[in-house]
């Protein structure tokens, strides 16, 4: 080999080596740059309120149903519907789907507010997996503080899951980011709509940047304490019931305190099924709408006086401070049992 | 919330709170706290405004 052959072959390998060196940077940057996925609960894996397996009516009021998802219907009516094992794109997961069971100029959506206002300026893409029948079927990234709206491309409507995707550059203004999803027109209006017209997600991603890259996966356990921020029903520590140890005040004045998984958004509302009549006087079964009293060395006891149950309200942040309420009979009632079908929750929802 | 379906409203003894009663076959206590942040506290007051809701002062 000469000389110069062996110094063009140095020069050569140098330049593939820096060319590798600023791969390896931009590829290993990438790997380290943290989430990208500003929609939490994209792949449906958390449904708090309920398993929503077969099709449940949704309102023409925005009511929350799978985790993070605000549903509504206009003018028409329609379902929402969670599935597991679903098959898209080769991977396995879990989807949403809204459905039109009546037709007019209407629309069905889900929608889920990000609440960082952290996107002034800057470029987001929206994507998901979308099956559907309806060519309306789209979409929308809606800047709130500006009230832009901009739509993905509309699917074609052929019943074959196909990728949706969106990429605007925000205003200065853009404030909160809405995603819109769903049957609907392009600026989230009306569109005609069929009895039947069905709309089918899975794997939606909000992330900064013009490219709509492969889903970010979160494990179960890092989408739950995401969704914990805005929704926290009761977890059991008892496949029947949940126990909670009462303080006891004064007199026969108890409450009692449930810690939150993480700190939520803002104070939270407390909701809880809880009545006079639905004290069973013994431990709840499993999945019964019924409570009951322990009191110290005396056992499960009903009510047996002036007490209100139902009255049991309270707020937090950091946990529920839910009490006080007056027990009857004036005995140290020292845990309340609280049956798995009960609804006992705090919501901190935008 | 069933916005729709409040059967009473009242603020509780110290204001912190407005206490609800919603749906009647199989009631819920809602418990919604006094904070311009909580969206629910934002529809009630909404729904007051636009006199569809009365909340009752609370008992002193």
């Amino acid at each position: 080999m000469t000389k110069a052959r062996e110094n063009s072959d140095y020069t050569g390998l140098q330049g593939d080596l820096a060319g590798l060196q600023t791969n390896i940077t931009a590829g290993d940057t990438a790997a380290r740059a943290g989430r990208k996925n500003w929609i939490i609960n994209g792949d449906f894996q958390i449904s708090q309120r309920g398993a929503f397996s077969s099709p449940t009516s949704i309102t023409a009021s925005p009511v929350y149903y799978l985790d993070r998802f605000r549903c509504k219907h206009n003018n028409i009516s329609g379902t929402v519907v969670r599935q597991t094992n679903q098959t898209v794109n080769g991977k396995v997961t879990t989807t949403m789907s809204l459905t039109a069971t009546a037709g007019s100029n209407g629309r069905v959506e889900a929608v889920q507010m990000i609440e960082d206002e952290v996107f002034n300026g800057q470029t987001v893409t929206v994507s998901a997996w979308v099956i559907s029948n309806s060519a309306s079927a789209r979409l929308i990234i809606h800047q709130n503080g500006a009230n832009i709206q901009t739509s993905s491309n509309a699917h074609t409507g052929g019943g074959a899951y196909e990728l949706l995707k969106a990429t605007v550059t925000c205003a200065s203004n853009a404030g909160q980011l809405h995603i819109y999803t769903g049957i609907q027109a392009a600026a989230t209006g009306n569109v005609a709509i069929a009895n039947g017209d069905y709309f089918k997600m899975a794997f939606l991603q909000l992330e900064l940047g013009s490219v709509a890259t492969d889903f970010e996966h979160l494990s179960y356990s890092e989408q739950l304490r995401l969704c914990y921020r805005y929704f926290y029903n009761l977890t059991y520590l008892h496949p029947t019931y949940a126990r909670f140890n009462f303080h006891y005040e004064a007199s026969a004045w108890i409450s009692l305190a449930i810690n939150f998984p993480v700190t939520m958004r803002t104070m939270a509302t407390f909701s809880h099924s809880l009545t006079n009549a639905k004290n069973k006087g013994s431990s709840p079964s499993a999945g019964e709408d019924k409570w009951c009293y322990y009191i110290q060395n005396t056992g499960f006891r009903g009510n047996a006086g002036s007490g209100n149950i139902s009255g049991l309200g309270g707020n937090g942040i950091t946990h529920g401070q839910c009490g006080t309420v007056n027990h009857s009979p004036n005995g140290h009632a020292s845990h309340i049992f609280i049956g798995t079908g009960c609804t006992f929750q705090f919501s901190a929802e935008l | 919330m069933d916005y729709s379906n409040i059967v009473s409203a009242k603020y509780t003894f110290d204001n912190e709170s407005i206490f609800c009663v919603v749906g009647t076959d199989n009631p819920l206590s809602v418990s919604v706290p006094v904070s311009t942040d909580n969206t629910d506290y934002q529809t009630l007051m909404q729904m007051v405004a636009d006199g569809d809701l009365t909340i009752t002062e609370a008992d002193v």
